[in-house]
Parts: C-alpha cells; sequence; structure tokens
C-alpha cells in the first residue's frame, strides 16, 4: 500500500468519523428526519471505508470482491436519495420536461463502459441510484431559490455524483498521471461529505426562520 | 465428511415436536430458532456455490462472500415474519434474536462435529466470539427495524442500510479473526465489547436523555 493511498484512506475514514459523531449527536438532539438520514449516510460510508482499509491493511491489495463495501456504498446513495426527497417533499409537483428523461443516458452509458472492468449487476444497480440521485437533484436545484439552501444541497449531491464519476473513471486507466487524479478527486469527495454536513445544516436552518 | 444436513434433522426434530407442543409465544419463540437453523444450513450451501463460482480461496470466501450471504439469509425469516404477519413493534427483537440465536447454534455445532471438543479454550473463543457476533448483527437489525418500519419513508432504504451494517461489521470481525494472534485477539473481543457498549448505551445515556 503506497504513502499517498494510506493517507487518503485515513484522512476519509477520520472526516466520515467526525461528521458521523456530529450527525448522530444533531439527530438524537433533535429528532429531525434529515440528520438521522444524513447520520445513516456517514454510517454507512463510515463502515465501508473501514472495512476497506482493514482489508489493505491486512491484505496489502484493494478487495478483490468489493461485495461488502459496494452494499454501503449503494445504502449510502440510497440514503442520499432519500435526503433529496426529504427536502424536496413539500415542493409543488411540476412536470420535469422530456429532457429530463435524458438524464439516465449518462449514468446506463457509463455503466456499459465500467462493465469491461467491473460486474454487470453491480454496475447497472449504480447507474439506476445514480439515474435517480442525478434526476432529484437538478429538478432540486431546478426548483427553488439560488440562495436557499435547498439549492445548496441539491447542488452539493450533484458534485457528489459528477466527483464520483471522475474518480470510477479514473480508477479504470492505469496512467500514472490518472492514477494521481484518482487520489485527487478521493480527496475532493472527502471534502464534498464534508460539505453535505454544512449543506444539510443550512438546509434546516432555513426552514427554521 | 461432514454430513451437516444429518446434523440438522438431527437437532431439529426435537424442536419440531417442541413447536407442536408449545402455543402463542414460545412456539413462535422455537419457529424463529429452527428458521435460524435452517437459513444457517442453506447460507453454507448459497456461500458454497459463490465461493466456487468465483473461484475464491478459503479466507476471500471468508471475508467477502460469508458475511453478505449468511447476514441476508438471515433476514429473511424475519422479513418475511413482518411483511407477511405484520406483527407489533415489540415482537420485532426477539423475533431477530431468536433467529440469529438459531443460525450462531447450528453454526457452532457444525464447527463442534468438525474440530471436536477437546479444546475448552478454542470453543469459549468460538462461542463468545462468533457466536455472539451472530447474535449482536441481530440486535443490530432489531435495533433499526424497531426504529424504521414503522416509518414508511424509511422502510426499504433503513432496512436496506442496517443491513450492509451488519454485513459491514460481520465481515469486519472475520478479517480479524484471520489474522495472526494478536489481532485475533482484538477481532475475538469485538462482540462482547459491542454487547457491553449496547448495555452502557441502552441503560445508562438513553435512560438519563
Amino acid at each position: 500500500m503506497e504513502l499517498i493511498e494510506r493517507i487518503d484512506n485515513a484522512f476519509q475514514l477520520l472526516c466520515m468519523g467526525i461528521c458521523l459523531a456530529f450527525a448522530i449527536y444533531r439527530a438524537l438532539s433533535s429528532g429531525k428526519r434529515m440528520w438521522i438520514i444524513t447520520a445513516m449516510f456517514y454510517g454507512v460510508n463510515f463502515l465501508a471505508v473501514l472495512y476497506w482499509i482493514l482489508y489493505l491493511l491486512f491484505y496489502g491489495e484493494t478487495p478483490s470482491f468489493s461485495f461488502i463495501s459496494d452494499f454501503c456504498w449503494f445504502s449510502a446513495y440510497l440514503f442520499l436519495l432519500l435526503l433529496l426527497m426529504t427536502a424536496m417533499e413539500d415542493d409543488p409537483k411540476r412536470n420535469p420536461g422530456k429532457v429530463f428523461w435524458l438524464i439516465p443516458v449518462f449514468p446506463f452509458g457509463m455503466s456499459f463502459f465500467y462493465m469491461k472492468w467491473g460486474k454487470h449487476l453491480t454496475n447497472l444497480a449504480y447507474a439506476g441510484i445514480m439515474s435517480f440521485l442525478l434526476y432529484y437533484s437538478i429538478q432540486g436545484m431546478r426548483n427553488s431559490k439560488k440562495t436557499s439552501g435547498k439549492y445548496n444541497l441539491a447542488r452539493s449531491i450533484l458534485i457528489y455524483c459528477i466527483i464520483e464519476y471522475c474518480l470510477w473513471t479514473a480508477s479504470c486507466f492505469e496512467s500514472p498521471v490518472l492514477y494521481y487524479f484518482y487520489y485527487l478527486f478521493d480527496f475532493m469527495l472527502t471534502f464534498v461529505n464534508i460539505l453535505l454536513y454544512f449543506s444539510v445544516g443550512r438546509m434546516l436552518k432555513d426552514e427554521l426562520y | 465428511m461432514n454430513y451437516i444436513e444429518n446434523v440438522f434433522i438431527c437437532l431439529t426434530a426435537p424442536l419440531l415436536v417442541a413447536v407442536i407442543c408449545t402455543r402463542g409465544m414460545a412456539r413462535q419463540m422455537m419457529l424463529f430458532v429452527l428458521g435460524g437453523m435452517l437459513m444457517c444450513l442453506l447460507s453454507s450451501y448459497v456461500s458454497t456455490f459463490f465461493a466456487a463460482a468465483y473461484g475464491t480461496n478459503y479466507i476471500t470466501a471468508s471475508v467477502a462472500i460469508a458475511p453478505v450471504v449468511e447476514e441476508t439469509m438471515k433476514m429473511l425469516p424475519v422479513l418475511f415474519f413482518l411483511l407477511v404477519f405484520e406483527p407489533e413493534i415489540k415482537h420485532i427483537p426477539a423475533s431477530v434474536i431468536a433467529t440469529a440465536t438459531g443460525f450462531a447454534t447450528f453454526e457452532n455445532v457444525i464447527y463442534l462435529t468438525k474440530n471436536g471438543t477437546s479444546r475448552l479454550t478454542d470453543l469459549l473463543i468460538r462461542g463468545f466470539g462468533t457466536g455472539v457476533m451472530h447474535v449482536i448483527c441481530g440486535v443490530i437489525i432489531s435495533i433499526g427495524l424497531i426504529a424504521f418500519w414503522e416509518k414508511r419513508w424509511i422502510r426499504a432504504a433503513g432496512t436496506l442500510g442496517l443491513l450492509s451494517v451488519a454485513i459491514t461489521y460481520h465481515g469486519i470481525y472475520n478479517m480479524l479473526v484471520l489474522q495472526p494472534k494478536g489481532v485475533a485477539y482484538i477481532g475475538y473481543l469485538v462482540p462482547l465489547s459491542s454487547i457491553g457498549l449496547y448495555y452502557f448505551l441502552n441503560r445508562i445515556v438513553w435512560k438519563r436523555s
């Protein structure tokens, strides 16, 4: 395991742990649905990273069968989707328009590309959940004011999805340049995870006033 | 050669008779213990199938495949009970923990038939390590089901999230106990310390709040 990989994983685990602790505290003290979902999002992400790090530490390589981490990450995306749907549940129902039906083209197109390296079923599942996440985040941005907390949350989740795609794409190639880009995107993803915590806080603060 | 089907028949025969002779809660609990044992038998087939299909060795199968299969199978009787009989929420924890106990008991019996009963230390570690770990996973799932099952908005995502928490916990435990002695001992202590933490949270923190 290289030094950059250790630093990246340790940093990610630390950030997830801190965010998880804060989100649990907020969920217990406020009892708000949004904080409960956020805590669960960080919880499953934290466990996925912990499993990944321990595997790297004990076996010196990434897990050849990543079912467990995939399970956790898929649940994390599901919680993100739930977070978006909860944030948007009071919005008036608007016709999304025909252009929105094009959103799944990108995730499913990319999933066929990733199938060269990964498992077919996992890629299809990720494409499905990513289509929903992209759809709801774009819809959320379209339906809310640019200065509102809801817009901020939808934008953070959209950025999260985009960075995930950059990360997955960078991991497909063995070029040394892209290899370092992979870690750069992973660091960015960790920062977006932290950003999500503040976005949820801001959205709930907006609701309060 | 280890004929686990024969062991299963021998163990479950008295339980089956007891199911016929009892009524109410006692019958229900015995059925869940039986269900747990059956799921243990079936998950050994499913794990072996996937391990053979992917051509994995013993370590990869224990760390990556068995946790996913075992935790998913263990949840099936409870999900069936919840979806078909729609029980009161107070009946959920006992059903989950009885299933987990049945599962752990059958797994321990298989361990005994394979490894013998001469070394008490090994058996104590097995009983209080792996056996308790299965019960802990049941506790994790039952806590979550109590919290989420009646809230429709998080039922599906929450159940998947909990399942991934239980799977990852199981995976991390298996990974630790497969390491050389020092790390393995930490692994063996994980379930008992988790039980301690659970009692601490349950009795002190939550009651105070």
